[in-house]
């Protein structure tokens, strides 16, 4: 995609395409990074100055440069790409060449779309249609369809024909570093086929490995594989619609009618979900995602459905879906099991329970209780996720307040001596006349942590009967005055 | 021609009180005949709805107790976990299971906003599959309240929702606390935790105004078995109360 940089801008503003169009970026000699067609019919070239481009065509358009969102922009592409073949990624490959590209590997997907041809054709015209000038390539290597894409006619190569086509090609086609290209064009080697009749040795020994391994990639001589967005072997289950769809309505019986495909495949593998993605790819070459997880592995495809549905209300649905699919991007072993048919199973509805508010709440807001051995009333508690089975471990037999500030707040105490419980004291505005007193407990810091001084600790009931947890930090004496905090509220 | 019997079993299921043939567990006994015997269920009964508010919200510890304690109650009635939606992140295990809560069947559940609140204490009254529920809330709506009870008598999970707000309807009771000073059996620390229990509303039960509400002086006990209630001094004994039961 020679040109995203700038169609990029193009496409809101809805700008007379013949224009000329230039992105800058942001240096102290601010260089033109990417042109339109029009601003390189004028002369314009990428790495010009802006001075040197602004003297050639005054009314040149400059905008900066936002590699972030190209980057996001290209991503998303990708992303719709898996329309056309689960294995898409975006190119990372940006040393030489501008203009970003992706990757779609077709490999068994083609027949779907009438053929290898027919495919680029819905490609591109989709693509065009979206006002992204595109040019694309189809060869048995990943590296020989990068080159002839960007620097050949582009279209189909004839299998095996990649030797002969791409022999014609500058050097730079083989995705090297400027260097190295440089200095291959110094040796007269300008052209692909230059380098194939050269003893491989003094290439390496003068170029590193890289000049024979991507001309090997180009060839097809050695494997490429691409890494896609989605995990490999994820199922996935997918729906084309003739007409776009945009009820909400429609999209839930379209995903109605997928789940049990998964669900079927996942049971003769003996897998159960535990991540489910729905891709919703909008006409506006937009992907909506969406993704439940559960905190077991499941195939019940009422539950399933209810957790998507839960998360498709207010789905912005754009101009419409023109395809959907549902893989089981995580899953996990789930043995095919006799179901009881007089007896719902409760542990599994406690689990649909818990998958229900994890996903909507987060499944870290979840939380289940065990003891954690120390002594230290804020450690003394581990927080377990909300699928795990607390060990049935008492507690230490100590009284304990039901409720403990998160943070110990300070309060203002009236003790007739230095280590006596106190007698009043004013918390959160109100004064509290002790009634009585149990005390102290005294928990020393640990000492294999940080220093922290040991707190006496009181329970005291006021003259309402509500009863309070208060600690003196420190021992008598060591503070002056003592320092006092309320630490829980007993019921 | 109906019996009065009849016309009391219509009643109650237009009022849409829980009802004994519906197929829900029993009422969960709070452990204190006293109290057991002026509720219409004999104790806490499932598929409903139970208000416990503080009786001075600015003191909101002894009706969490209450809560704690009354949701482990429940919890020996039937197996499941049982549930605790809060806003808040002050609660303390080692501290509730000191009040009879069984912390290893205990389920946090902590939404990061009110609005997600009213669906999440939805979600866990819809599952069947708790054995009870205790809601931390600031009031609610007569709609929303409503659509709670409904849930609870479609699933019969007994919920308790303790209250800081707005007093509620759609209640089948209302549970007034207060601590009450304790006495030690030396005369010097602090004794077992004391509350005053005031039943201010109940379903089945016509109480004219506040004054006549029954009040309970209890003390919690650690007693071999269980934790329960014991009884100290009543201001209005519960006969008084049983005799204004009307239909």
């Amino acid at each position: 995609m020679p040109y995203l940089s700038t169609d990029r801008l193009n496409k809101p503003a809805n700008a007379a395409p013949d224009e000329p169009l230039a992105v800058a970026d942001s240096g102290a000699h601010r260089r033109l990074v990417a042109l339109n067609r029009a601003a390189e019919r004028v002369g314009l070239r990428p790495g010009m100055s802006v001075t040197d481009a602004l003297a050639i065509r005054p009314s040149l358009r400059l905008t900066p440069s936002q590699p972030a969102e190209e980057e996001a922009l290209l991503r998303r592409l990708a992303e719709w790409c898996v329309g056309y073949t689960p294995y898409a990624a975006p190119d990372s490959w940006r040393e030489t060449i501008n203009g970003a590209g992706l990757w779609l590997d077709i490999s068994g997907c083609a027949h779907l779309w009438g053929g290898e041809t027919a495919l680029l054709d819905d490609l591109l015209g989709r693509l065009g249609r979206l006002g992204f000038s595109a040019r694309a390539a189809v060869a048995d290597s990943a590296g020989a369809a990068w080159a002839w894409a960007r620097f050949g006619a582009g279209g189909m190569l004839q299998p095996g024909g990649q030797r002969n086509a791409l022999a014609a090609l500058p050097v730079s086609a083989l995705r090297l570093h400027p260097e190295s290209i440089a200095a291959l064009t110094r040796l007269g080697l300008r052209r692909i086929g230059d380098l194939y009749g050269v003893n491989r040795a003094p290439l390496a020994a003068r170029f590193g490995s890289a000049v024979g391994f991507r001309l090997d990639q180009a060839l097809g001589d050695i494997d490429e594989p691409l890494s896609p967005l989605r995990p490999i072997d994820a199922l996935v289950v997918q729906r084309r619609f003739v007409t776009p769809i945009g009820r909400g309505e429609d999209v839930e019986a379209a995903v109605a009618a997928l789940l049990p495909q998964v669900l079927r495949q996942l049971e003769r593998r003996q897998l159960g979900v535990r991540r489910l993605l729905l891709d919703l790819f909008r006409v506006d070459a937009a992907c909506r995602q969406i993704s439940v997880g559960t905190s077991r592995p499941s195939r019940d495809s009422k539950a399933l459905f209810r957790l998507l549905s839960l998360k498709m209300d207010g789905l912005d649905c754009g101009f419409g879906i023109e395809s959907l699919s549902l893989s089981a991007i995580e899953t996990g072993p789930l043995p095919a099991r006799q179901t009881d048919l007089t007896a719902p199973d409760s542990s599994e509805s406690v689990a649909q329970l818990i998958d229900g508010l994890g996903n909507r709440l987060g499944f870290p807001r979840l939380q289940r209780f065990a003891p954690a051995g120390s002594h230290l009333p804020e450690r003394a508690v581990r927080r377990l996720p909300p699928g795990a089975i607390p060990p049935p471990e008492p507690w230490p037999f100590l009284k304990r307040p039901p409720i403990l500030l998160s943070r110990p707040e300070a309060v203002a105490v009236t003790a007739p001596l230095p280590d006596a419980p106190p007698l009043l004291f004013r918390w959160r505005e109100t004064l509290h006349r002790v009634r009585a007193a149990e005390g102290p407990e005294r928990l020393a810091g640990e000492w294999w942590r940080e220093q922290s001084p040991a707190r006496d600790y009181y329970l005291v009931e006021d003259q309402d009967g509500d009863r309070f947890w208060l600690y003196r930090l420190g021992l008598p004496g060591e503070f002056t005055p003592a320092r006092w905090f309320m630490h829980g509220m007993f019921s | 021609m109906l019996t009065l019997a009849q016309l009391r079993h219509r009643i109650s299921a237009l009022e849409g009180a829980p009802d004994l043939a519906s197929g829900h567990p029993p009422a969960a006994p709070l452990g204190l005949a006293a109290i057991d015997a002026v509720l219409p269920w004999g104790g806490l009964p499932a598929g409903g709805l139970h208000e416990i508010r503080a009786n001075d919200l600015r003191r909101p510890a002894p009706a969490l107790g209450f809560a704690a304690f009354c949701l482990g109650r429940l919890a020996l009635q039937r197996p499941g976990p049982i549930v605790w939606v809060s806003l808040r992140d002050d609660l303390y295990p080692p501290g509730l299971a000191g009040l009879g809560l069984p912390t290893d069947r205990l389920l946090l559940v902590r939404p990061a906003r009110s609005s997600e609140l009213l669906w999440s204490l939805e979600e866990v009254l819809r599952s069947a599959a708790v054995a009870g529920l205790v809601g931390d809330i600031d009031g609610l709506d007569f709609t929303a309240a409503r659509r709670l009870s409904l849930a609870t008598r479609a699933s019969g999970v007994p919920a308790l929702l303790l209250n800081r707000g707005p007093a509620l309807a759609a209640l089948l009771t209302r549970w007034r606390v207060s601590a009450l000073p304790s006495e030690s059996l030396f005369g010097k620390g602090v004794g077992l935790w004391r509350w005053s229990l005031t039943l201010a509303r109940c379903r089945g039960i016509a109480l004219v105004d506040d004054d006549q509400a029954p009040v309970w002086h209890v003390e919690v006990q650690d007693a071999t078995g269980g934790f329960s209630l014991v009884a100290l001094s009543q201001h209005r004994s519960s006969e008084q109360a049983g005799q204004r039961r009307a239909g």
